[in-house]
């Protein structure tokens, strides 16, 4: 710019102090928000530690699932109601008919762990459909 | 299978016990240990809001500026 110094033209802000404070206020705030953001990384870093604990302990039920399951006695030594010799006597010859029937369905082995928790969850879900067919 | 009575031993029947109790303390700590996730998620939460609150602040004060500047005295 070549322009005289006669020629230079100003402006005039009207609040210079009250637009000081705003700007040092901003930075303020912004400072603020990135101690924010340290206890932000702390909760983070919490949360995963109990997520991983909350997933110890549940596969720490489901273990003691499996032992109270293996716990319970096997025997056939039940009080059968003639009903119910009844109803065992139908049961078999249903199944005997399904065998002929249905060829062996050939179970998979489970390869990744969530493959093997929906592998349980079947089996799970197929005893139970079993009991409540009963 | 039918729904007659099944006895088990006395023995076998005190283990079972057992393992309900061990069942039950898990259990306990499960509840806990999410309790505390909540716990912490209420607390994310509320940075999240501050911080959402600290924005409009800082974007309020520059609103204030940008007006102050574009709008001087005596133009």
């Amino acid at each position: 710019m070549t322009a005289n110094k006669s020629e230079e033209v100003f402006v005039a802000i009207r609040d210079p102090i009250e637009i000081r404070r705003d700007i040092l206020e901003c930075s303020k705030e912004v400072i603020d928000s990135l101690k924010k953001f340290q206890n932000l990384e702390r909760l983070k870093a919490e949360k995963f530690k109990e997520i991983n604990s909350l997933r110890a302990i549940i596969r720490d039920i489901s273990r003691k699932i499996s032992k109270l399951k293996s716990a319970m006695p096997k025997t056939k030594i039940r009080l059968e109601t003639s009903k119910a010799k009844e109803e065992k006597k139908t049961e078999q010859e249903e199944q005997q008919e399904e065998k002929e029937e249905k060829p062996v369905e050939v179970k998979k082995k489970p390869a990744t762990e969530i493959d093997k928790l929906e592998f349980e969850l079947s089996e799970i879900e197929s005893k139970l459909n079993e009991l409540s067919g009963n | 299978m039918n729904n007659a009575p099944l006895f088990v031993k006395v023995e076998d029947y005190k283990g079972i016990l057992g393992i309900l109790e061990d069942l039950k303390d898990k259990l306990t700590e499960a509840k806990s240990t999410l309790e505390r996730l909540q716990e912490i998620r209420k607390e994310e939460d509320n940075e999240f809001a501050q911080w959402s609150t600290t924005l409009d602040e800082i974007e309020k004060r520059m609103d204030n500026i940008d007006q102050e500047l574009l709008e001087p005295e005596g133009m």
